[in-house]
């Protein structure tokens, strides 16, 4: 493709085909993204416009793309990349980097991360200097069940059960969870709000997520959405995020252990970085070793992938403390 | 100009691109002759930043020439002697 003369701009809602367009021809044919245009504005539109920065040239084709979600309503959100991608055949250089720069400029936010980065892009981020970070996988498989058909050979480990000290319970209406302070920990980064709950978890519009909020003497400490993923009959349970700190997470792991049960589930996972390791051990976890080809815990389910996959998160350099879960970005995206 | 700064690269492209030694030239584009792709230079720039001491901003990228191996290493040069 000979070069032209390129235009870098925030992507407006009539060019939602020409990008779904792109995504096919570009990124993976048949592409969810490519095929799906309610999944596609539920993700990146922003009213007239669209969450993603886009490179055309002189023809209206697209180049590259640059998209990307926003945490909360703040002036100055934080926000997590997603679909990053410029057409190989163009032979500019940098133009990834320009996408990204133009995004930098133009787009105000607060802090930036992006879960989900693939190894391959590793050089890049050392050249942005930004920090690169591998997530654990943790998981807690259930002993009742005589055989596994997702996970291979998990380590089985005892829960201590305890009286609990809180009260767990499942939401019905967002308003139940209202009065959670999103704001106690302000070392926290990215900075989530009730609307990202709503937006992402409340109103999703192909996945049923179970939001989850826990009370101590009254007050919302708490907040974990989970989600059932499937694989022909059998099932697991996995926490997708996670708000607040880990004091009740002897809690936390007893009740979901306990449904877990209830429901034949093969294990419960837990996808993150940044929450303290010791604490998620001794409240029942395992911890997944990559390494380990024996113990299976998989990662990916549409398609179903039963193998080990590290996941790696970028972010801006912060001396916050920084916490990934695995519904960051767009990592816990339908893919079918 | 230093030979070490040439050598150092068309060593590093012929490895990354299978390209033999002898046919990389110091003054093509990198780019439009596919000695890198737009993952490969940056696994070049990481190892150029290791190699040299040196680090290699956005900034860089976007002002120097360095599309050319000849072009590169006369960056590399200039950033080893400023440090």
């Amino acid at each position: 493709m000979q070069n032209k003369t390129i235009s870098i701009s925030v992507a407006k809602l009539c060019d939602t085909q020409n990008i779904m367009q792109f995504i096919h021809n570009v990124w993976r044919k048949e592409h969810i993204l490519s095929r799906d245009k309610n999944l596609f504005l539920y993700e990146f539109q922003n009213g007239d416009y669209l969450n993603i920065i886009i490179a055309k040239d002189t023809q209206n084709n697209i180049l590259g793309i640059f998209g990307f979600m926003k945490y909360n309503s703040h002036k100055n959100p934080d926000i997590a990349g997603s679909l990053w991608k410029v057409n190989p055949d163009v032979k500019e250089p940098f133009l990834g980097l320009k996408l990204r720069e133009y995004f930098k400029e133009n787009i105000k936010h607060n802090f930036f991360a992006a879960p989900g980065a693939n190894l391959q892009t590793k050089p890049i981020y050392k050249i942005l200097k930004m920090q690169w970070r591998q997530m654990k996988h943790y998981y807690l498989a259930n002993k009742k069940l005589n055989q596994f058909k997702i996970a291979k050979n998990p380590i089985l480990k005892d829960i201590k059960i305890h009286k609990p000290i809180t009260e767990i319970a499942k939401i019905t209406t967002i308003d139940e969870i209202k009065e959670f302070d999103f704001s106690s920990n302000t070392k926290v980064v990215p900075r989530k709000d009730l609307n990202y709950i709503k937006k992402k978890f409340y109103n999703h519009p192909r996945y049923t997520y179970d939001i989850y909020f826990l009370k101590e003497e009254g007050i919302i400490k708490n907040l974990f959405i989970c989600r059932v993923a499937k694989v022909s009959t059998s099932t697991v349970y996995r926490i997708v995020d996670f708000y607040g700190e880990l004091d009740y997470i002897d809690d936390i792991v007893q009740f979901l252990y306990q449904l877990i049960i209830k429901y034949n589930h093969e294990y419960l996972d837990f996808i993150t970085y940044g929450l303290n390791n010791t604490l998620l051990l001794e409240a029942g976890f395992n911890a997944l070793d990559f390494e380990d080809e024996n113990t299976v815990i998989p990662n990916l389910f549409e398609p179903f992938v039963q193998k080990n996959s590290p996941i790696y998160c970028v972010s801006d350099k912060t001396d916050l403390e920084f916490r990934q879960f695995k519904a960051d970005g767009d990592q816990d995206r339908p893919n079918l | 100009m230093s030979d070490k700064y040439v050598n150092f690269l068309k060593e590093k492209i012929s490895d990354s691109s299978g390209i033999e030694i002898e046919k990389i030239s110091s003054n093509i584009n990198i780019f439009s002759n596919n000695y890198v792709d737009s993952i490969a230079i940056f696994t070049l720039f990481v190892e150029i930043e290791d190699r040299f001491n040196i680090e290699i901003s956005v900034e860089d990228l976007e002002n120097l020439d360095i599309s050319t191996i000849e072009g590169l290493a006369k960056a590399i040069e200039n950033a080893e002697q400023n440090n």
